[in-house]
């Protein structure tokens, strides 16, 4: 199985490497959010941490010259604090996303390269590793992360990068409903035995994402696809003030600072994670992704591809996420503009061996324990060669570079 | 810290085999019951309502225990308040232990077996349930699996050692209660 | 004054960081100055913060980067401490009489977390026994990693045996050196996988989709504690399970810290490491900027006003063993296309600085409990120096800042340093002048006399 960029490069790439060193790759995934680093051949990463350098996070930095020394930071926190390993003395696999910027992916080289003097680096694309946990060739692979919800078809172990779909959908619109609607409609006893609104007390206080984050991961669930529809929507309920005719979930005491208790309205617990799936301006959801990249796919393979959907992320951890996933793909079948065209009747899903959020790395670990690594890997005088640029599937060089016939 | 012959508050109503130091201020009508050692330098303040303290506590150095209610305060047996905590509550039960300068606000009922770490502040409007442990710079709570329900082995040493350091008030009630003849 | 605005002198390193003094290391080697940014840094040994046991880096990788005797809260991170508890059991050999019996268990002193939370037995020795955690998809990872080596060891022998023919078999010429790596790639042909992986690989199964997925859990209507709900941390501090029940968590080998050395990049050498023993604070080698340059450092500053010239005070102090020659320079101005401009742009204004070599002595440690008699070198401008005290120097000069704010003045250091180099039994001095950057931010000064 052979990823795009491994399609016979003209490099005769470090193959002395696999001769000499038998220490295990290092396998790392910057993620928007989350980062996972661990070695190759490990069935789970050694540490997960928030992709942030005192509180800073590594993706939105303003500007380019920031970016190397808060790479430096991080990655010096990463080899030496949680991995407690020599950068040079190990190769290194980095899952990465597709969509990752250009200059993000160079600056991470040049850093890796120069400063950290690490021997080799092989760069992965995280939906093609996913496959590896499964000992697939073809699927479809569903990743639904902080900022991203992205679907990439893999056929027979090529990306098919004509039929990427993503929506700026994921952690991160769950947060801030959940901010916007706590200020409004969260209760807090104070100290003093006065119920306020959390607006009036202290509205800096959800600033701090990670409080945000806590009841997201603690009180929040999607609610299945029926209740959904008897609510005949939430947030005008929510605003209106009144009360659903549905039993609702029971509200949740969160201690908040040790001095407040927040009352989360049970209501929120299930709107919160809704707006992944709420239709749109532009009429998409997370759920019309997957059936308008199963669109953009060959006629033949679409039954194929839907029959081994792979769902990937931390976001897609919620209670309850996975079946409502199922259930609005299946209504969305019924929808006349994708009943014309798509001869589909079922969708069935795998599940991978490990937790969604490291399914990606556990591929990563997977494609590290192999020789591949040996032959792909890209090592700092190429890197100089090539004008201080990884080859990538977005500058097309590998087409010039592919031996006919190989 | 007066001087040995200060004048011992007369609605302090200390029960025998309790050690209570002369170091201590006490204000108001405040009854202290047996095996309890109250450290120099704590404060129990009944300013307004009467406060109860029943057997077994250890009530270290400046501790302060506030009652501003005037409802009694009724403290359990068997509990701790560390160094430094300031304890407000409406009600304690038995087997707590207030770890150092930690702060319970006056709207807290506290129930039985719970722990309030060190700096832990606890000040909403509720009924601590029993078991709870709250822990960490968040204030993160959980509940205990463990019930530690044996007595506090510190309270025969410190009983028998404080009284060489410090002057102790005498008591003036049985372990029953009954007054003994006036001193 | 030092010690509370510790960012108030920054020496400029090679590289070109900003850092005090105290940070920084010098390479004796090379004759420069050397920051953490620019120097290499390496793994030594792996201690337990706990018991203090400590090992080489082999030792810990075969070890997973675990302690094996010490284990972590999953509910707060700290060690755990190990506690007895004695109950009256039966005696084996009599059941009638009562016999003590001691066991351990552990708990966490923050969180009061015990092992009793995770339903594990009490352990009769206090060191051991308790259960290391297993991943539960250990031997599928195993199967698939064993399958993709095998695929992945077949595509290279395809590819390279288009490359490698026949010939280079028997005779290969050792002209060029290549006879041993020739020889290692055809070997690496005949390789096969082991039998055992073979049948890992063997058994392993691609994954099989089915409709059905994981549905919400059926009370999601019903009051939910949040202290039986785990936080994210406690979450991911477990990437195997990630228990979303606080009575489903189970503890952890605590990791181990590093002791980390660093090394010159240029030259190669070491320039500080530090002993093996973790409890030992000493270095065996330890190259710090600290104790071979002089220490420039601000004593006092008046109130900053704009416009007006102020006299600031410094003083120099001399680590070394010998006498070093001191003279304070100019910045140097750099040649921008745009006219002249300072190299480093966050200097404010230049100070007058005082002419002529002043002199340090060396630092004498036996003095340092003697009374001073200190008396002035007469080689020193007497109207620069202020003060004078065994191995430290104060000197004053003025400044006129432009601004009452972001003061900050900018000089290159220029002196003497004394290099012992040993040939055989020889032993001769070698005498070096360097010059160091070094830029003072005079800000602090100027907010606390403002605010005074």
């Amino acid at each position: 199985m052979t990823s795009q960029s491994s399609l016979t490069s003209k490099y005769t790439t470090g193959a002395e490497y696999s001769l000499t060193s038998d220490k295990c790759p290092v396998v790392l995934e910057l993620g928007r959010a989350y980062t996972k680093c661990g070695f190759a051949r490990e069935p789970s990463p050694r540490a997960i941490i928030p992709s942030k350098v005192d509180n800073h996070e590594i993706y939105s930095y303003s500007h380019s010259s920031e970016l190397p020394h808060l790479l430096q930071d991080f990655l010096y926190a990463i080899y030496y604090k949680h991995l407690c390993t020599n950068p040079k003395d190990r190769r290194l696999v980095v899952v990465e996303s597709l969509m990752v910027p250009l200059e993000f992916k160079d600056t991470l080289a040049t850093v890796l390269y120069e400063h950290f003097e690490v021997p080799a680096i092989v760069f992965v694309p995280s939906h093609l590793c996913t496959l590896y946990t499964l000992r697939l060739n073809t699927a479809l692979v569903v990743d639904v992360g902080f900022k991203w919800t992205s679907v990439l078809p893999v056929i027979e172990g090529v990306c098919n990068l004509a039929a990427y779909k993503d929506i700026p959908l994921g952690s991160n619109e769950i947060h801030r409903r959940l901010e916007k609607f706590l200020l409004k409609f969260g209760s807090v006893r104070c100290p003093d035995g006065q119920t306020r609104f959390l607006g009036e007390v202290n509205p800096e206080i959800l600033s701090n994402e990670d409080i945000v984050e806590d009841i997201k991961v603690r009180t929040c669930f999607v609610t299945p696809r029926e209740r959904h529809l008897q609510a005949q929507g939430f947030e005008e309920a929510f605003c209106e003030g009144r009360q659903l005719e549905l039993p609702t979930p029971s509200n949740v005491q969160y201690p908040l600072e040790g001095d407040k208790v927040l009352e989360i309205p049970g209501t929120l617990r299930e709107y919160a994670p809704e707006c992944l799936f709420e239709i749109d301006n532009e009429m998409e959801s997370v759920a019309t992704q997957v059936i308008d990249a199963l669109l953009l796919c060959n006629r033949d393979s679409r039954k194929v591809l839907a029959e081994n959907i792979v769902i990937v992320g931390g976001t897609a951890m919620i209670p309850g996420f996975r079946r409502r996933l199922k259930e609005e793909l299946m209504a969305l079948l019924e929808l006349p503009q994708y009943k014309k065209h798509l001869y589909i009747d079922k969708f069935m899903f795998h599940s991978t061996p490990c937790c969604s959020n490291i399914a990606s790395w556990l591929g990563g670990s997977l494609y590290g324990s192999t020789d591949y690594v040996g032959s792909q890997a890209f090592t700092k005088e190429q890197f100089l060669e090539n004008k201080k640029h990884i080859p990538d599937w977005m500058d097309q060089k590998w087409k010039k570079d592919s031996v006919p016939g190989l | 810290m007066g001087d040995s012959k200060q004048e011992t508050n007369p609605k302090v109503l200390v029960a025998q085999g309790s050690t209570v130091v002369r170091d201590c201020v006490i204000q108001g009508e405040v009854t202290i019951g047996t095996r309890t050692v109250i450290h120099p330098t704590a404060q129990i303040l009944a300013e307004k309502g009467p406060i109860i303290i029943g057997e077994g506590n250890i009530v270290e150095e400046k501790a302060k225990i506030i009652n501003r209610r005037e409802e009694p305060l009724v403290i359990g047996n068997h509990n701790t308040f560390e160094v430094g905590c300031v304890v407000e509550a409406n009600a304690i039960g038995h087997h707590n232990t207030f770890e150092c300068l930690s702060r319970v606000g006056p709207l807290v009922s506290v129930g039985s077996g719970c722990t309030v770490g060190a700096r832990c502040n606890v000040s909403t409007e509720e009924v601590l349930p029993d078991n709870i442990v709250v822990y960490g710079a968040n204030c993160d709570r959980k509940i205990s699996v463990d019930n530690f329900r044996t007595s506090n082995p510190q309270i025969d040493f410190l009983s028998k050692v404080m009284v060489n350091y410090h002057y102790v008030i005498k008591p003036n009630r049985t372990k029953e209660g009954n007054a003994i003849g006036a001193e | 004054m030092e010690i509370f605005f510790p960012k108030v002198v920054n020496y400029v390193c090679t590289c070109g960081a900003r850092k005090p003094l105290d940070v920084l290391f010098y390479c004796k080697h090379c004759f420069k100055l050397r920051c953490g940014e620019c120097v290499s840094h390496e793994v030594d040994t792996h201690y337990c913060p706990n018991c203090l046991e400590f090992m080489t880096s082999p030792e810990a990788r075969v070890k997973k980067n675990v302690c094996t005797t010490c284990f972590e809260c999953p509910c707060c991170g700290i060690a755990l401490y190990s506690r007895g508890t004695s109950k009256q059991v039966p005696s084996e050999k009599d059941p009638s009489n009562m016999v003590v019996n001691k066991a351990y268990y552990l708990m966490c002193n923050s969180c009061k977390w015990s092992t009793h939370d995770q339903s594990l037995e009490d352990q009769p020795t206090q060191s051991g026994g308790w259960p290391r955690l297993e991943a539960p998809n250990q031997d599928r990872v195993h199967q698939l990693c064993e399958y993709y080596r095998i695929v992945a060891h077949q595509e290279k022998v395809e590819k390279d045996k288009k490359r490698i023919t026949q010939k280079c078999g028997y005779y290969i010429s050792d002209k060029y050196g290549v006879a041993s790596v020739a020889a290692k790639k055809y070997m690496s042909l005949q390789v096969t996988p082991r039998k055992e992986s073979q049948k890992v690989a063997a058994e392993c199964f691609a994954s099989k989709a089915s409709e059905v997925v994981d549905d919400l859990p059926s009370d999601f209507l019903e009051e939910l504690n949040i202290d039986e709900v785990t936080n994210i941390r406690m979450r991911l501090s477990n990437p195997d399970i990630q228990p979303e029940k606080m009575s489903m968590l189970k503890m952890r080998n605590l990791k181990l810290l590093t002791k980390k050395s660093q090394r010159c990049k240029e030259c190669g050498h070491s320039l500080r490491k530090s002993e093996y023993n973790p409890g030992s604070v000493k270095f065996k080698i330890q190259l710090s900027a600290y104790y071979h340059i002089p220490y420039v450092r601000v004593k006092q500053v008046p109130n900053l006003i704009a416009g007006r010239e102020v006299t600031i005070e410094l003083t120099l102090t001399n680590p070394t063993s010998h006498e070093v020659a001191v003279e304070l320079l100019p910045m140097e101005e750099a040649n921008t296309p745009s006219g002249s401009g300072l190299l480093f742009p966050e200097v404010t204004c230049s100070p007058q600085l005082p002419k002529g070599t002043l002199y340090l002595p060396a630092k004498d440690d036996t003095a340092e409990y003697d009374d001073p008699a200190d008396k002035m070198d007469d080689r020193n401008d007497k109207s620069v120096v202020t003060f004078k005290r065994l191995n430290k120097l104060g000197i004053k000069m003025q400044i006129t800042p432009k601004q009452a704010e972001n003061v900050a003045i900018g000089l290159r250091l220029k002196h003497t340093y004394t290099n012992l180099i040993i040939q055989g039994d020889k032993r001769e001095y070698e005498v070096l002048s360097l010059i160091h950057p070094v830029l003072l931010n005079l800000s602090h000064f100027a907010k606390n006399s403002i605010s005074a």
